[in-house]
């Protein structure tokens, strides 16, 4: 996934750059560009996830048939659950600080918090391994291990939202 | 209607000379309501208090900003500024979209209950019709999924317009709890015992309808699941023929006989009367409750299991099965037979098969002396002819 605070910062227009050189408003340009980056940076992270739910949707048509399957309910336990993460990172706080707060949220705060934000990329490539395994197991129709896999694939997603929920703290120096 | 106060200045909104103010949500505005936006654009240096019991989301041009989910005083920054928003709004004609909007991080307490009855098919009344009441109590649990996937897409502002989304899923929840353990072989006369099981497993699976919304079912209670007036006088009736260990009938007779006596003016037609009624009820719950298992308890001990009764040949009274003579003739009960020459079935205590006349009984043989059925003509022990 290419750098999106580069992208941004060729991005910007006239005015921004007008805005740059107003005094007292430079920081607060640059601090949003950044913002936008990890805005953009987490809008992808949720698309990704927002695929990974479709592909367990659709892998409910493996088991729909059999009306009684235990899997179909624990999987639209998962699709919800990929619901409700994609919200928070969708919406979730890109590191605010307001005039003379207690906690101040500055520059390098925002570029930490980007770069946290990137490494929860990785924590997608599992639950995608999960994914595939769970196919295979519906396809092959191995109740039983699709269960497994479904319990794994949501603790993966559980580990995913736990760390996604720490950010703010961990960029903080609250949480270690 | 919420509305928005300036704590420092008793109570009415005061903007300072800059044009900024102070924001808190009064604790006499809450009441009912779940959320609140405070009614006009943030602008530079707008201060917020947030109280224990809120959260407070800081939206900018449409983004949400932050969530302060911490009490304190916020003071918060935009490009709304006396020279420098001005100087913006001149030169492009923007004015920037800053707003707040509240939350109440309190527990609400809703009500439901089904509009519909469930089916419920139980292995011994048959498909009875299941109405659930009860209470749930509900948060917000995630103000990131609650403002943008519930009261943004809904425009839900009051704690009722919420409840009012939650509580038929709360019914569907706990039909579907419900049918689950009806599948693990629970019956409606259970239902009372399994209510706190229900209800746990309610929350469970609360989980996942409601996360998504960002709300937290935290406690479900006082959960009521009515049966039809007929069902649970059945159940109250069987619940009362275990408790006083005798049948259907004797449970009836004894409740007519009851009834007889606080009646007096009645006198003996009464008592025929209610028992006469009772008979006739008899036979149709005997009829609808027949094929309900037998417990343990009954099998092992005195109590006379509900439904099977025996009829006297010589008098017709009906008897428990246990007894060994009518309670009314004290004729001695014996079990049917298979007559030795046609096989029809003879009752117990025939002389003769009333299909061919062959006489029933038995007799010894002279020879060996084994016991060998009336009208049987050779001995199937040593063979020798009998007498």
């Amino acid at each position: 996934m290419p750098d999106i605070r580069q992208r941004v910062q060729e991005d910007q227009g006239i005015l921004k750059k007008i805005q740059l050189f107003v005094p007292g408003f430079r920081g607060y340009r640059q601090r949003e560009d950044l913002r936008d980056a990890d805005r953009m940076l987490r809008d992808q992270l949720a698309k990704k996830l927002s695929l990974q739910r479709k592909q367990v949707e659709g892998a409910r048509r493996l088991v729909v048939s059999s009306f009684n399957s235990k899997e179909l309910e624990l999987m639209g336990g998962i699709v919800t659950g990929y619901k409700k993460v994609e919200g928070l990172v969708s919406h979730s706080s890109p590191g605010y600080s307001g005039i003379s707060a207690d906690v101040q949220f500055k520059q390098d705060e925002i570029f930490r918090l980007y770069d946290y934000d990137a490494s929860m990329i990785d924590g997608l490539a599992s639950m995608q391994q999960s994914i595939d395994q769970l196919k295979a197991a519906l396809a092959a129709q191995d109740g039983l291990r699709a269960q497994a896999e479904l319990d794994q694939l949501k603790a993966l997603l559980g580990n995913f939202e736990e760390q996604f929920k720490r950010r703010i703290n961990v960029i903080q120096g609250t949480e270690v | 209607m919420a509305k928005v106060t300036d704590p420092s200045g008793g109570g009415g909104l005061k903007d300072s000379l800059i044009g900024s103010a102070t924001f808190s949500w009064d604790d006499i505005e809450k009441r009912g309501n779940i959320m609140f936006r405070v009614p006009r654009l943030i602008r530079y240096n707008d201060n917020i208090v947030v109280r224990e019991d809120e959260i407070a989301a800081f939206y900018r041009d449409g983004k949400a900003l932050t969530y302060f989910d911490r009490p304190d005083r916020y003071a918060l920054t935009d490009i709304n500024a006396p020279i420098v928003g001005r100087l913006v709004k001149a030169l492009s004609g923007v004015v920037q979209q800053a707003e707040v909007i509240y939350l109440q991080k309190r527990a609400f307490d809703g009500k439901f209950g089904s509009k519909q009855p469930y089916q419920f098919r139980d292995k011994d009344f048959g498909v009875v019709n299941l109405r659930v009441f009860g209470e749930f109590r509900y948060k917000v649990g995630q103000p990131e999924n609650f403002v943008n996937q519930f009261v943004g897409t809904l425009n839900f502002a009051t704690s009722a317009e919420v409840e009012e989304r939650l509580k038929e899923q709360m019914v569907v929840l706990i039909y579907n709890v419900v049918g689950e353990m009806k599948n693990q072989g629970m019956g409606v006369a259970d239902l009372a015992s399994s209510l706190m099981n229900i209800e746990q497993g309610v929350l469970e699976k609360a989980k996942d309808h409601f996360d998504l919304y960002g709300i937290t079912i935290d406690k479900v209670s006082g959960l009521y699941i009515s049966l039809p007036d007929e069902v649970q006088k059945a159940v109250d009736t069987r619940a009362s023929m275990q408790v006083l260990g005798t049948n259907y009938m004797g449970y009836q007779t004894g409740q007519a006989m009851r009834e007889a006596a606080q009646n007096p003016s009645g006198g003996a037609a009464g008592v025929g009367v209610g028992l006469g009624a009772g008979v006739g009820m008899g036979y149709t719950m005997v009829d609808q409750m027949r094929q309900q298992p037998v417990s343990g308890q009954q099998q092992q001990g005195g109590a006379v299991p509900f439904g099977n009764t025996v009829k006297c040949p010589k008098c017709g009274a009906m008897n428990p099965p246990t007894n060994k003579f009518c309670s009314e003739c004290g004729t001695k009960f014996e079990a049917d037979k298979k007559c030795p020459k046609c096989g029809a079935n003879v009752p117990g205590g025939s002389k003769f098969c009333p299909e061919c006349g062959n006489p029933m009984g038995s007799k010894k043989c002279a020879n060996c002396g084994a016991e060998v059925s009336a009208g049987t003509k050779f001995c199937p022990e040593c063979g020798k002819p009998i007498q």
